[in-house]
């Protein structure tokens, strides 16, 4: 079966000198669908995440191969790690941190979709909804900040998506939310993930949300020596 | 009618509308707007001392070298914070020590005098008692509609995410850099026009001649957020009403006998008793007023 995410002797020092924090790991994802990971903290899950945006500081050392669909990015080429970072997106925890309050949620949806150097073209906000966004039950018409919080979220989940995208990765995407918001937030990021053909990685401490909506499970574990692990099931 | 007041009005309605974008929408304490506002005259004052030019070509060179002037100033302010990760206040606080330098150089001195100059604001002379009003008043409003479309762009609203969410633009991977740099510049060009047109006005140019401006601009905006809200959080109105507001105050107080020198104190009263009102409304309202000050 053909995979749609790919890592291979992938491995990452925070320092080029120093021992490595991930060492030649390899895996792939072959079921579409939210691939959940997990670790204890420390285990290096942020790290990972950064690291598959195709951000490095300044000092660290990575290198390895990432493929999503077709496209293959070499984590050493400056280049691709730029196109890596333009082929993702991160949904944080704190998800008002990817929303303009001010805004109502049909301009907030309108705006994520500017380009990366926004030009002198006239905007004229778009008032058409999606079956799938109507489901949602969103009050679009109204300013951000008089949403919800769960309304907040799913709002801030679609927006991600309004790019054209490769990659998505959900940072604790529930932790703000009851069971039932819980709920429709996972269902929708499934169904956007499978709409959209976009490979979602989720970092999540909820066992019940892993067990009911987990595709695949990428576990980091640490060995003794201090050597990280990645197992996929 | 008070002509004096519309063409003190019309002068600073470029300046305001920078103010805006800089101070309200992206809300950066933008004072590199004062440096902007001198160079912008210095620069201007330059193609307004040339003998044996056509009206026009004085007036629209004026119109670019000031505008120039005054985007040199924002690029510059807007690359220390964006590039050397200065904050706003102390990247404004570099700009303006290096452009009195260089003020101080291009005019060979502190003051230059123009008023023996043709003077360009003077092409249209419809109004025997104000024969630069036409002229101011085209320039401003030309330059409101300018600033109305630009609002409206990519561009514009890119701005006022940058205010309203300061991490916006890099969730959605858009170029913050870019977008600071170009509202910047956009914002000081027009600060640096309101400078060629008040020193045009005055006959000399001077590099204090923008003291206190910030406080000007920070005061009209207060009065026009008072004085107008709205749900679409970008709109003209706030530094038109706010600047008209403003010399209309002036105007009162000199109506009644008091002596402008101390204005400013008015002013700091004026801009800490609006605020003061403000932050004892509801937590609605002071979201619905998110944009601009």
């Amino acid at each position: 079966m053909k995979s749609f995410f790919s890592l291979k002797s992938f491995s990452f020092a925070f320092d080029s000198k120093g021992p490595s924090f991930f060492e030649d790991i390899s895996f792939d994802i072959e079921r579409p669908g939210i691939t959940f990971i997990l670790g204890k903290n420390g285990a290096g899950k942020s790290t990972l995440f950064r690291l598959f945006q195709g951000i490095v500081h300044r000092g660290e050392h990575v290198q390895g191969l990432l493929t999503l669909g077709s496209t293959v990015y070499n984590f050493q080429q400056p280049s691709d790690r730029q196109k890596l970072y333009n082929a993702s997106m991160i949904l944080h925890q704190s998800f008002d941190k990817m929303l303009a309050p001010s805004f109502t949620g049909f301009e907030n949806l309108q705006f994520a979709q500017f380009d990366q150097n926004p030009d002198l073209s006239l905007v004229s906000v778009s008032h058409d909804q999606s079956h799938f966004i109507r489901q949602l039950n969103i009050p679009l018409d109204k300013p951000v900040y008089q949403l919800s919080g769960g309304q907040r979220q799913m709002l801030a989940m679609l927006m991600t998506t309004q790019k054209s995208l490769g990659l998505l990765l959900l940072d604790e995407p529930t932790a703000a939310l009851d069971s039932k918001n819980s709920d429709y937030v996972m269902q929708g990021i499934g169904q956007l993930a499978a709409e959209k053909k976009i490979s979602v990685f989720c970092v999540a401490h909820d066992m019940d949300l892993v067990q009911k909506y987990a595709a695949n499970v990428v576990t980091i574990s640490q060995e003794q020596s201090g050597k990280r692990v990645c197992t996929v099931t | 009618m008070n002509f004096a007041i519309i063409e003190q009005i019309a002068l600073y309605i470029p300046l305001m509308l920078g103010a805006y974008l800089s101070i309200s929408m992206m809300k950066i304490p933008n004072l590199s707007i004062e440096t902007a506002y001198v160079f912008g005259a210095i620069m201007a004052s330059q193609v307004l001392m040339l003998e044996g030019n056509v009206g026009i070509v004085v007036l629209l060179l004026a119109l670019l070298m000031s505008a120039c002037g005054g985007a040199m100033v924002g690029i510059i302010a807007a690359s220390f914070v964006e590039y050397a990760k200065f904050s706003h206040i102390l990247a404004a606080i570099i700009t303006m020590g290096l452009f009195h330098g260089l003020s101080q150089w291009v005019i060979a001195g502190s003051h230059i005098t123009i008023s023996h100059f043709y003077n360009s604001l003077r092409l249209l002379e419809f109004v025997r008692e104000y024969p630069e009003l036409p002229i101011v008043m085209i320039i401003a409003l030309l330059m409101i509609i300018i600033f109305y479309m630009f609002i409206h762009t990519q561009l514009g609203i890119s701005c006022a995410l940058y205010g309203d969410n300061i991490l916006f633009l890099k969730n959605y991977r858009m170029n913050q850099s870019y977008v600071v740099i170009a509202g910047m510049a956009l914002s000081n060009a027009l600060a640096g026009i309101t400078g060629y047109m008040v020193a045009q006005s005055n006959g000399f140019a001077d590099t204090t001649m923008g003291v206190g401006l910030p406080l000007l601009c920070l005061s009209s905006l207060i009065i026009g957020k008072s004085l107008y809200t709205t749900r679409w959080p970008l709109t003209i109105v706030v530094p038109l009403v706010g600047i008209a507001g403003y010399f209309m105050v002036q105007s009162l107080l000199l109506g009644i006998g008091f002596d402008l020198r101390y204005f400013t104190s008015v002013q700091a009263i004026i801009v800490a008793g609006l605020l003061i009102i403000s932050s004892r409304v509801s937590r609605r309202s002071l979201h619905q007023n998110l944009l601009g000050i």
